[in-house]
C-alpha cells in the first residue's frame, strides 16, 4: 500500500501501532463506526472514553482482525489485516495482541496456568511461557499457588489479573483492554490500573483502554473519547 | 492441550455428558452383545457334531430332527423301530452308527441312551472325540457317564448312585427308584450338549422301563429309538444313501446332513438375526442424535467461551473440531464401558448359556466383528457429531458482531 505524499502518516523507521483513514464499518445498511483519520504511535497509552454503543467493541474488533472494515483502510503493527486469510489474522491476534475483557476472560474450568498455557498455545510459543510465568504473576500480585486454581474459583480482582498475564504471555505489542475494571469495587480498580501500568513498564507494549469511568483517565497521558473519534453517530443525528 | 480443553469442558458439563454417554453405552452394549452372541451361537452349533454324515429320524422338518437329535432343544415327535435301525446299519454305505434314545431326565439334564460306539465314534469341534476325564465307558446295565456340566453342578464323582426320571421335567412324578444308576465315568468337557447329557446303554433304558425284575440283559433288546447318526464309508455316497434312507419301505425315515440342515436353520433365523441388528443399529443411530442434540444445546451457553478463545488466537476450526472431540472422546468412553460392561456380563452369564442351550460363549470381545463395530460407531459420532461441530464454526465466526 502506498501512502499519498501529502499525507504522512508516519515516519518509516517507526512504524505506528497503528493507523486507519477513512475507516467504516457498517452492519446491514447502518453504519457504526466512521473514523476519518487516526494515528497511534508505538508505545503509547490511551485512555479512550466511550460509553456502550459508541462504537467502541467494533473499533476494537476490527483493531484485532476478528471484524474485517466495509470500507477504509487500516493498518496494524504495519499489516493490512483485511488482506490476510481468517487463519492468519487468528494467528496474527495471538502472536501480536493481548486482549482483556470486562469479564469472562479466562475459561472456568481450566487452571490459571493452563487458561495462559492455551494463550501461548495458539501463539505457538511456549518457550517464554516457561520461564517468565512465575515473574509475571509476580508482577502482578497473583501468588504462585493459584496457577494451579480453577479460573473459576479466583476473585474477580484476581481473575482480571490473570487476564492481563493472559494478555502478556505473548509480549504482544498492542494490547487492547475494554471496560477492565467495571466489576472491580473502587480499592480493587485502582490497584488493578497500577499492577497493568507497571507491568507495561517493563515491557514496553502499546495500550489501548477503553472505559467510561473517567475516573480511570488521570492515569493515562493520552485521552480521547470515541464521540470526537467516531463520525458515524454524527452524521446519522 | 487441545484434549485437555476438550476433557475439561466435558467434565464441567457432568450430568448431560454421564446420561450422554449412559444412553451410547446401552447402545453399543446392545450392538456389540447381539453380535457376539450370534457369533458365538454359530460356532457353537457348527462345533457340536463333526464326522457324521447323516442324521436318520421319524419324519418331520429337517431343522427339528436336527434340534432334537444333536442340539436336545425340544422333544421328537415320533420313534423309529429297532427294526428299522439294524437295517440302516446293514446298509453296505454305512461305515457306524450311533443310537439315539432320549426321553428320560435326571434333574433336569437329559439322559441319552446309546450304544458303545459313542465313546470312539462322536466327534465334536475340530473332529475331535469325546475324551473320559475320570473312570471308562458303561458296560453293564445300570452304569451311567456323565456330561461335565452335570458332575459339576450336581457334584457326583465316580461310584455315586442316582436316580433317573422319566420325562424330561425337572421335576417328574415318575421316578425309576427302583433301579438307581452308579456313576462309572464323567467326560471331559467339551463346550457342547454332550457336557449336559447323562449317558446309559440302550440295555438299561429299556430295563428300567420294564416292570418287575430286572431281565436277562440278552432279553434287553430296545424297541424304538429316538434317532441314529450314521457315518459312510464314503462321503460320496451320501445323497444316495439318504434317498435310500428317505424312501424307506418300512416306515417314514427321513436322513438329513447335519451341516446343509445347520445351513438352513441360519438362512431361516437369518431375517430374525437382521432385524435385531437393524434394531440395535438404530438405537445407536437414537443416542447419536442425542448426543448431537446435547453438544448443540452447549453451545449457546458457550458463546462467551467461544468468544474468549477466538480473541485468544484461536480459529473457527479450531472451535469446530473441539466440538467433533468432545463428541469422541463422549463416544469413546461409551465403548469402553460397553466393552467393559459386555465382557463382565459374558463372563457371569457363560454358566447360564451353558445350562440354558449348552452353548459355550467366550468372554473375548476382541474379534474383528466387534472391532468393525466399533469402527461404525466412530463413524457414526464423527457424521452426527459433524452437526454442532459445524455449528459451532459458523457461531465463531461470526461470534465477534455480538462482541
Amino acid at each position: 500500500m502506498t501512502l499519498s505524499p501529502d499525507f504522512p502518516l508516519h515516519n518509516r523507521a517507526e512504524p505506528p501501532a497503528f493507523w486507519c483513514r477513512d475507516l467504516h464499518f457498517s452492519y446491514a445498511d447502518k453504519t457504526v463506526l466512521h473514523i476519518a483519520q487516526w494515528q497511534v504511535a508505538r508505545g503509547e497509552r490511551i485512555f479512550l472514553r466511550g460509553a456502550s454503543g459508541s462504537g467502541k467493541s467494533t473499533l476494537l474488533s476490527l483493531l484485532c482482525g476478528m471484524l474485517k472494515p466495509t470500507g477504509g483502510e487500516l493498518r496494524v503493527l504495519d499489516c493490512d489485516l483485511a488482506g490476510m486469510s481468517g487463519y492468519a489474522r487468528d494467528r496474527f491476534r495471538a502472536r501480536h495482541m493481548g486482549v482483556v475483557f470486562q469479564q469472562f476472560n479466562l475459561i472456568p474450568c481450566l487452571s490459571v496456568r493452563d487458561n495462559i498455557r492455551l494463550a501461548a498455545h495458539f501463539a505457538g510459543e511456549t518457550a517464554f511461557l516457561k520461564t517468565h510465568l512465575a515473574e509475571l504473576a509476580e508482577q502482578l500480585n497473583l501468588a504462585s499457588a493459584l496457577l494451579d486454581r480453577k479460573a473459576a474459583e479466583l476473585s474477580i480482582g484476581q481473575q482480571q489479573r490473570v487476564a492481563v498475564m493472559r494478555a502478556l504471555i505473548n509480549r504482544p505489542e498492542l494490547l487492547l483492554v475494554d471496560e477492565p475494571t467495571s466489576a472491580l469495587d473502587q480499592d480493587n480498580r485502582d490497584a488493578f490500573i497500577d499492577v497493568l501500568m507497571t507491568t507495561l513498564d517493563s515491557c514496553g507494549a502499546t495500550l489501548l483502554f477503553v472505559s467510561h469511568d473517567q475516573t480511570l483517565a488521570g492515569h493515562f497521558p493520552l485521552q480521547l473519547s470515541m464521540a470526537e473519534l467516531n463520525q458515524a453517530d454524527r452524521r446519522s443525528s | 492441550m487441545f484434549w485437555q480443553v476438550a476433557w475439561r469442558s466435558l467434565a464441567q458439563r457432568k450430568a448431560s455428558v454421564l446420561l450422554t454417554v449412559a444412553a451410547l453405552t446401552v447402545s453399543v452394549l446392545v450392538l456389540v452383545g447381539i453380535e457376539h452372541l450370534r457369533q458365538n451361537a454359530r460356532t457353537g452349533f457348527a462345533r457340536t457334531v463333526a464326522g457324521t454324515d447323516l442324521i436318520v429320524g421319524a419324519r418331520t422338518g429337517d431343522i427339528n430332527l436336527l434340534l432334537y437329535a444333536v442340539f436336545r432343544l425340544g422333544n421328537a415327535s415320533n420313534n423309529i423301530s429297532w427294526r428299522s435301525y439294524q437295517e440302516i446299519a446293514a446298509l453296505p454305505d454305512v461305515a457306524w452308527t450311533i443310537p439315539l434314545s432320549l426321553g428320560d431326565s435326571h434333574r433336569g439334564y437329559k439322559v441319552l441312551a446309546t450304544n458303545p460306539d459313542y465313546f470312539t465314534r462322536f466327534r465334536y469341534g475340530a473332529d475331535q472325540p469325546l475324551v473320559l476325564a475320570q473312570g471308562r465307558p458303561f458296560e453293564g446295565l445300570l452304569e451311567v457317564v456323565l456330561g461335565a456340566e452335570v458332575a459339576r453342578r450336581l457334584g457326583y464323582q465316580i461310584g455315586d448312585q442316582l436316580v433317573l426320571a422319566h420325562g424330561a421335567a425337572s421335576t417328574s412324578f415318575t421316578q425309576h427308584d427302583a433301579h438307581p444308576f452308579q456313576v462309572v465315568g464323567i467326560f471331559a468337557p467339551t463346550g457342547t450338549p454332550v457336557d449336559q447329557a447323562l449317558h446309559i446303554s440302550l440295555e438299561s433304558m429299556e430295563a428300567i422301563h420294564s416292570q418287575g425284575e430286572l431281565p436277562a440283559l440278552d432279553r434287553l433288546q430296545p424297541r424304538t429309538i429316538t434317532a441314529v447318526m450314521v457315518g459312510l464309508n464314503s462321503r460320496i455316497k451320501v445323497f444316495q444313501v439318504q434317498r435310500q434312507i428317505n424312501q424307506y419301505r418300512g416306515e417314514p425315515l427321513q436322513a438329513i446332513l447335519p451341516g446343509v440342515t445347520l445351513t438352513q436353520l441360519w438362512s431361516t433365523l437369518a431375517i430374525m438375526e437382521k432385524t435385531l441388528r437393524a434394531i440395535s443399529a438404530l438405537v445407536l443411530v437414537a443416542a447419536l442424535f442425542g448426543m448431537a442434540a446435547m453438544l448443540l444445546a452447549s453451545l449457546r451457553e458457550r458463546r462467551r467461551e467461544m468468544l474468549l478463545l477466538r480473541t485468544i488466537g484461536a480459529s473457527p476450526l479450531f472451535i469446530g473440531a473441539l466440538l467433533q472431540l468432545e463428541g469422541l472422546v463422549m463416544t469413546g468412553l461409551a465403548v469402553a464401558l460397553a466393552l467393559g460392561i459386555a465382557a463382565t456380563g459374558l463372563s457371569l452369564g457363560a454358566e447360564f448359556w451353558l445350562a440354558k442351550f449348552g452353548l459355550q460363549i467366550s468372554a473375548n470381545l476382541f474379534h474383528s466383528a466387534t472391532g468393525e463395530i466399533v469402527l461404525y460407531v466412530f463413524a457414526g459420532a464423527l457424521v452426527v457429531g459433524a452437526l454442532p461441530a459445524l455449528s459451532a464454526y459458523r457461531i465463531s465466526r461470526s461470534v465477534p458482531s455480538g462482541l
